[in-house]
């Protein structure tokens, strides 16, 4: 079970300075947000490494914060960014989430650790102790699901929507097949936390690298530029 | 000036369209998932 982070956290970090050095190249603010957000989810996925050989109160904070919290909200914000023609519109969401993100940082650090950490186990996924392990208060849990709901939306549905827009006007086959990809490692650690919150975390360390995997190839798919075109028809 | 315009294939008509709402469907159950864990639902 605890090889799945390593190589999810290796896929994440790869995949986070490829977007980054495209932003260095290309300066969209959507790569920059979407660095952002990749670096949560692989901080995410190195703290389940380091929890799955010790316990760390700081890690396992760090886990929730980064990997449970706020990094589908971040990945979902670039794709707002990409997808809105209001620049101003798309800045002040930004600036939203922002100071969303950093209420959920305070509350974090404020939030107990319960005595239960003292019988934490390292054989175990940190997704099936941190209920016992990290005092959670009722807005921290809304804000998760919130965050959590605001990111599935705008990045699995931003992607589906672009998918759409290509497949229908018939251009771009590689973006069309990349946004479906970016679309379906969206929603695996999507369906991976919501079967955590069901009762079933031993499935999220999985969703977590098919989800990296699928949105890693998805992205390399949507920016490089076909070697042959499936078919060039004359433009109308 | 070409457009970099395709003709989809025979599977491409139907099944892009399937998938994109097989995603979407999945997603609305990752929701109702949640939501139901939210109201008390126990699972199994």
């Amino acid at each position: 079970m605890h090889y799945i982070p390593y190589l999810s956290t290796i896929v994440t970090f790869a995949f986070t300075a490829a977007v980054f050095r495209r932003y260095l190249l290309r300066r969209g603010p959507h790569l920059l947000i979407w660095s952002i957000g990749l670096l949560g989810y692989g901080l995410g996925t190195l703290s389940e490494v380091i929890l799955g050989l010790t316990f760390s109160a700081a890690i396992v904070k760090l886990w929730y914060l980064a990997g449970a919290m706020i990094s589908a909200a971040w990945l979902g914000q670039g794709t707002l960014h990409l997808l809105v023609r209001r620049r101003g519109a798309a800045w002040a969401v930004t600036g939203i989430l922002a100071a969303v993100s950093l209420l959920a940082t305070a509350l974090i650090v404020a939030s107990p650790i319960t005595a239960a950490a003292a019988s934490y186990q390292v054989s175990q996924p940190i997704s099936s102790q941190y209920q016992l392990v990290l005092g959670r208060s009722g807005l921290v849990i809304a804000l998760t699901i919130l965050l959590n709901i605001y990111g599935s939306i705008t990045m699995v549905g931003g992607a589906l929507y672009s998918a759409f827009i290509f497949w229908r006007k018939r251009v771009l086959f590689n973006r069309m097949i990349g946004n479906i990809l970016i679309a379906a490692g969206a929603l695996a650690p999507a369906i991976g936390g919501s079967f955590v919150r069901a009762g079933l975390p031993d499935f999220l360390y999985l969703t977590e690298l098919v989800g990296a995997i699928l949105m890693y190839i998805g992205f390399l798919q949507a920016t490089t530029a076909p070697a042959t075109e499936p078919v060039a028809i004359p433009a109308q | 000036m070409k457009s970099r315009r395709f003709r989809p294939s025979a599977w491409s008509k139907w099944l892009v369209p399937f998938l994109i709402g097989l995603l979407l469907l999945a997603m609305l159950s990752t929701f109702v998932l949640v939501a139901l864990s939210v109201f008390g639902y126990k699972f199994g």
